[in-house]
């Protein structure tokens, strides 16, 4: 690779710039660069600067420029007054040098930055920066900065620059401010920068009365500087807002202009960067404008030249400019808000203002696609609704006088909403992008949260408004307002709780029409969206139809007909009827068998989704749930059970049709053919699909945890589903689990599916078809070696297993805690290192913390005893490793040990002489995490085993002081003396909760001052 | 528009993607590959643009039923406490249960507008 020579003189200093832009490899760009960089560093810098800014190039005059700011940057504290004050007058003679070279504004720009360099490191010396710059500009050199004193007003000054200077003089006043701007709060107090910014406030404002806020207009002037001295007007503007958050520094010169700056709004070339100004500030500092400019804006927005303006948006012209209107009139309108709503009795100008807000919802074309101006009107309405709401409450229950008329803007704007959100005709839906059709939906949920908002101030009228709505629509046929009628109506279903009588009423009339004939008649073409959207209906009100169970056969029916006739709506279909059931589970117990012959016949279609099966077998087991009689679930339960056979029966027909050998485990597949893989694929799909109902089964069958408990009944439940007529059904549960996994051991997905099985079964207090025993589940779940796919989170199940009671089983599962801890010590021995496989190390610790909380005794009495203290040593080891999950559970499995107590004396006895042994390795390893090796956000976690060691264990002190004093303590940067206080503050505080505040502390003294960056 | 540092909550620094990335700063400051300082702009910047974020693009929705067992409005901050909640997410019939919910929040408008 070619090495780039340092060059030995200004040519060759002068030759490598050029070189930078001509095209080259990256490697070779680089290195120039770098010794670009290493030249302008060096002592030489200021000169090479002087001398590349000599240059006929632009590029290379361009780059002396840029040496200027690195130099500035790295180096201006070793410049003396007189050498910074020469450095200035230099500089700005390079400025009226460059101005009058031939070339592009590029050098100038770069030299405007300079000079703001400049004003950033020796802002004290050069607080008339502007006046200076012009005073020189104007005489044409470069003059020292004490004759600014004495020089005439910037408005004389100005007399006679030349448009190229006065283009020079907005750039640095726009550039200095925007820069200063963006300095950090610490920064601008130390140096003071508002402070020394403002005596230019008056020079910045002589400046743009010249030019863009003259008065009268002087249209005569180039419509560049206009433009950029509107856009000075702009960062000053920003700026202020910057100085009112810091210091309350209120800009009024810049406010005595806002009015001018308004009428140019008028002005065709001024019009842009004039209407974002506004639209800025009215959306972040309001504050700025005063009464008399809202007066202004206000009639501005009554002005024909506005209502040309909005007539040309709201017919559908969405260029930059007219959006750009919308906006503006939106950011009015919110910055008014409070005002808008108060005063809408006795304002026409804000009755006008809200027409035109609300007329916004209205423009011509399709949202998103089209209509962008949509999307921010729905969010202004947002916010008057939220301000509706606050002066609601604040008046003690009276009705403000405000009121009809708010609401009767707001409805007219959601029947606005509900227009736009109907969707266009399909062909053309489908010709948009999925970036657009995505936000078209996107859009139609933040009208969904509108309503719901607009519900707690219009109550039932709201709902009413759409109920007719769909009975208009069912009347006309017209499906695309069917639609968005229904999508608003479910909007409610969260809130409408408090009205439930009235919106029962009303939801009648939904349910009570011709609804479901239509939905069920074969003859209408309706879009599938349209009931998609009336499933989803179906399935926000089930309350509604527990209530009205009348309704109930036909929703059934609609839904089963959609599940068994429309592939496309299978699944919303089938998890509404999953919705109902759930919640309609005891109105529908005689239906049980009804429900099992309907799902026979769907069972059977081999196209059926199996999601769709998933929901409806859950569906039907809740029902089974609701049974009073638990003997008489055998039955339904059974029933249900066979289908589920039935898939996993396919599944193995499907594999036996293939050589045994080749069908055996999921990790031959590579080397099978194609065909054999995608006959394998649909195999575990169906046997994954037979799981998943399982499991939907389990959780159908759970009692709900809303039900009365009865305290005085003991359980005389477990015989049937453990030893009498129910237990044929938990041995098939159990075949089909064991089939599954001995069929697919080496798919993780098929033993994440058991697991799933196993835990509903674990919250359940009472026995049931799913409440295995939990010796049987403990056996399958050892089957899993170190190499089983997804083992932690099968560990996980066994933590859940451990932490499980079931009330009804009545026994204690030492014994089985008992295999299961061996169980996971052989797999943390197989493991060696937590960094292995931090999922199995976290889980197998997380196994041991519920054992010390559920099972103490099995845990300390684990035999041989060299076993248990490499469980301990594992757990210390992730205490002191790098990963953060393993760290977090060992940091909580000691932080429960801790604070255990044994209930026996011997277990105690045992406990405590462990931990006399552990403690002084547990100190260590806390100390080496809390004196810098731990992360910051470790912190916390770690603090909780410290402090319950310092609350619990009497020899605590001497063994942190230990840790402390010790050859592994890792950072040099605090004193024995910082140690001292730091454990005296442990010590002092027992184990309270400011022991987090003196962890961190301590934390940060030894990693240093650099990590002091964030609290 | 130059708006920086003060403007924006820093609570989200708490959560954890700002955890994970002040652990990652410290990480590269640790390496010496980056200045405090730098780290500090990062930090501000990431104020800056999760509260955007979260504002603008999450569209995803959850509702939540529970028992207010709490509240408190204390330096223009509101604070619940919420017992028995039962998260409802957006498309999915899961609901997530949790004993105890504090939910902390501030003023979205940021410190020093004027409504």
């Amino acid at each position: 690779m070619e090495e780039i020579q340092y060059p030995q003189s200004l040519g060759e200093v002068e030759a490598l710039i050029l070189q930078l832009y001509q095209p080259g490899s990256p490697h070779r760009v680089g290195k120039i660069q770098e010794t670009l960089q290493s030249l302008q560093r060096s002592s030489d810098g200021w000169q090479l600067a002087n001398s590349l800014l000599g240059n006929a190039d632009e590029k290379v005059r361009f780059f002396g420029a840029l040496t200027f700011i690195v130099k500035l940057n790295t180096d201006s504290k070793s410049l003396t007054e007189e050498e910074a004050k020469g450095l200035l007058q230099n500089l700005i003679n390079w400025l009226i040098q460059s101005l009058e070279a031939p070339g592009g504004p590029l050098v100038v720009k770069k030299l405007c930055s300079v000079l703001v360099a400049y004003f950033m490191h020796f802002s004290e010396s050069w607080k008339q920066c502007v006046k200076h710059i012009i005073l020189s500009l104007s005489a044409n050199n470069g003059v020292p900065y004490d004759a600014v004193e004495s020089a005439p007003d910037t408005a004389n000054l100005m007399e006679g620059l030349s448009d190229a200077k006065l283009l020079a003089i907005f750039w640095f006043s726009t550039s200095l401010v925007e820069e200063v701007g963006k300095t950090d709060s610490a920064s601008m107090k130390q140096n003071q920068f508002h402070r020394h910014l403002l005596p230019n406030i008056a020079d910045i404002v002589n400046l743009l009365q010249k030019t863009a806020l003259h008065d009268p207009p002087n249209l005569n002037q180039d419509s560049k500087i206009r433009q950029e001295s509107m856009r000075c007007y702009q960062a000053w503007v920003h700026y202020s807002h910057r100085a009112f958050i810091d210091s309350e520094i209120v800009l009024e010169p810049l406010r005595a202009l806002t009015r001018r700056a308004i009428m140019c709004l008028l002005q065709d070339d001024l019009y842009e960067v004039t209407i974002e100004l506004f639209t800025d500030v009215l959306a972040n500092y309001s504050r700025f404008f005063g009464e008399e400019d809202f007066k202004l804006l206000y009639s501005l927005f009554t002005s024909p030249w506005a209502q040309q303006r909005y007539d040309r948006l709201i017919q559908g012209d969405f260029d930059f400019d007219s959006l750009q209107f919308g906006m503006f009139l939106i950011a009015f309108g919110d910055a008014t808000v409070q005002d808008l709503v108060r005063n809408l009795d006795t304002d026409s100008q804000a009755r006008h203002l809200l027409s035109s807000l609300c007329g916004l919802l209205g423009a011509t074309g399709p949202i998103i696609n089209e209509d962008k101006i949509f999307v921010p009107a729905v969010e202004f309405w947002a916010t008057f609704v939220e301000t509706m709401i606050d002066y609601s409450y604040s008046e003690d229950g009276k009705t403000p006088p405000w009121f009809q008329s708010a609401l009767s803007y707001l409805m007219k704007a959601v029947e606005n909403c509900w227009r736009k959100i109907q969707f266009p005709p399909m062909d053309n839906f489908k010709e948009w992008d999925s970036a657009e059709r995505t936000a078209f939906k996107d859009a139609r949920k933040d009208v969904g949260d509108l309503l719901e908002q607009s519900y707690t101030q219009t109550g039932s009228v709201i709902f009413s408004m759409f109920v007719d709505l769909i009975l208009r629509s069912l009347e006309n046929e017209a499906w695309a307002e069917l639609e968005a009628s229904i999508y608003c109506l479910n909007s409610f279903a969260d809130c409408i709780s408090s009205d439930q009588e009235a919106c029962d009423a009303l939801l009648d009339k939904v349910f009570g029409s011709s609804i479901f004939a239509l939905f069920t008649d074969p003859e209408k073409d309706m879009p599938p969206r349209v009931r998609q959207t009336f499933l989803d209906l179906i399935a926000a009100y089930p309350n509604h139809f527990e209530r009205h169970t009348k309704y109930l056969p036909n929703a059934l029916d609609l839904l089963f007909k959609a599940v068994d006739s429309l592939p496309r709506l299978a699944v919303t279909a089938s998890k509404s009827i999953h919705s109902l059931c759930s919640s309609c589970r005891n109105v529908l117990v005689p239906e049980i068998g009804a429900f099992l012959q309907q799902y026979s016949k769907l069972a059977g279609v081999a196209s059926l989704d199996s999601l769709a099966k998933e929901k409806i077998t859950g569906a039907i087991a809740s029902i089974i749930q609701a049974i009073p009689e638990e003997s008489s679930k055998v039955a339904p339960v059974s029933q249900l059970l066979s289908y589920v056979e039935e898939d996993m029966q396919q599944c193995l027909h499907i594999l036996a049709s293939w050589p045994s050998q080749q069908s055996q485990t999921g990790s031959t597949m590579g080397s099978l053919p194609n065909p054999a893989e995608q006959l394998l694929e649909g195999a575990s799909a169906r046997c994954l699909g037979s799981l998943r109902c399982l499991e939907s089964m389990a959780k159908g069958l759970q009692v709900p945890s809303d039900v009365p408990v009865d305290l005085d009944t003991s359980s005389t439940l477990a015989p049937l589903w453990l030893t009498g007529e129910g237990a044929s059904i938990q041995q098939r549960i159990l075949r089909m689990i064991i089939t599954a996994l001995d069929t697919f051991q080496g798919r993780g997905d098929v033993v994440e599916a058991v697991c799933y099985i196993f835990r509903a079964g674990f919250t359940e207090t009472e026995p049931g078809p799913f409440v295995l025993s939990v010796a049987d589940v403990a056996t399958i779940i050892m089957r899993f070696g170190i190499q089983t796919p997804r083992l932690g989170f099968t560990i996980n199940t066994a933590c859940s297993l451990v932490s499980s009671q079931c009330v009804g089983s009545a026994q204690r599962i030492d014994g089985v805690a008992r295999d299961l801890l061996i169980w996971v010590t052989d797999l943390m021995l197989a493991l060696e290192e937590p960094s292995n496989d931090t999922e199995i190390a976290q889980n197998g610790i997380d196994f041991l913390s519920r054992l010390v909380s559920k099972h103490l005794e099995v845990l300390i009495t684990h035999q041989p005893s060299s076993s248990l203290e490499y469980l301990f040593m594992f757990t210390l080891k992730s205490l002191t490793g790098k990963d953060f999950l393993p760290k977090a559970s060992a940091a909580e499995f000691w932080a429960h040990l801790l604070a255990s107590n044994g209930n026996e004396s011997h277990i105690q006895a045992t406990l405590d002489s462990m931990l006399q042994h552990l403690g002084p390795l547990l100190a260590e390893a806390l100390i080496y995490n809390i004196a810098g090796n731990a992360a910051r956000s470790e912190l916390d976690k770690l603090s909780e085993p410290l402090k319950k060691l310092v609350a619990n264990q009497v020899r605590s002190k001497n063994w942190l002081e230990a840790a402390l004093q010790g050859a592994n303590f890792p950072s040099e940067k605090v004193t024995d003396a910082e140690k001292r206080v730091f454990l005296q503050k442990v010590m002092s505080l027992r184990g309270a909760r400011g022991t987090n505040q003196v962890i961190r502390d301590f934390w940060l003294a030894c990693r240093g001052s650099n990590f002091a960056y964030a609290s | 528009m130059a708006t920086n540092g003060p403007s924006y909550y820093e609570l989200y620094r708490r959560s954890s993607i700002g955890m994970a990335l002040t652990d990652t700063l410290d990480d590269l400051i640790s390496e010496r590959r980056i200045e405090p300082q730098l780290a500090m702009k990062i930090l501000a910047n990431f104020d800056r643009s999760i509260t955007e974020v979260l504002n603008e693009k999450v569209k995803a929705r959850l509702t939540f039923k529970g028992h207010l067992d709490t509240y408190r409005f204390c330096d223009e901050v509101w604070t619940f406490l919420i017992k028995d909640v039962t998260f409802k997410m957006e498309n999915s019939s899961q609901t997530v249960q949790a004993d105890k919910v504090k939910i902390v929040s501030c003023n979205s408008k940021r410190p020093g507008d004027p409504q």
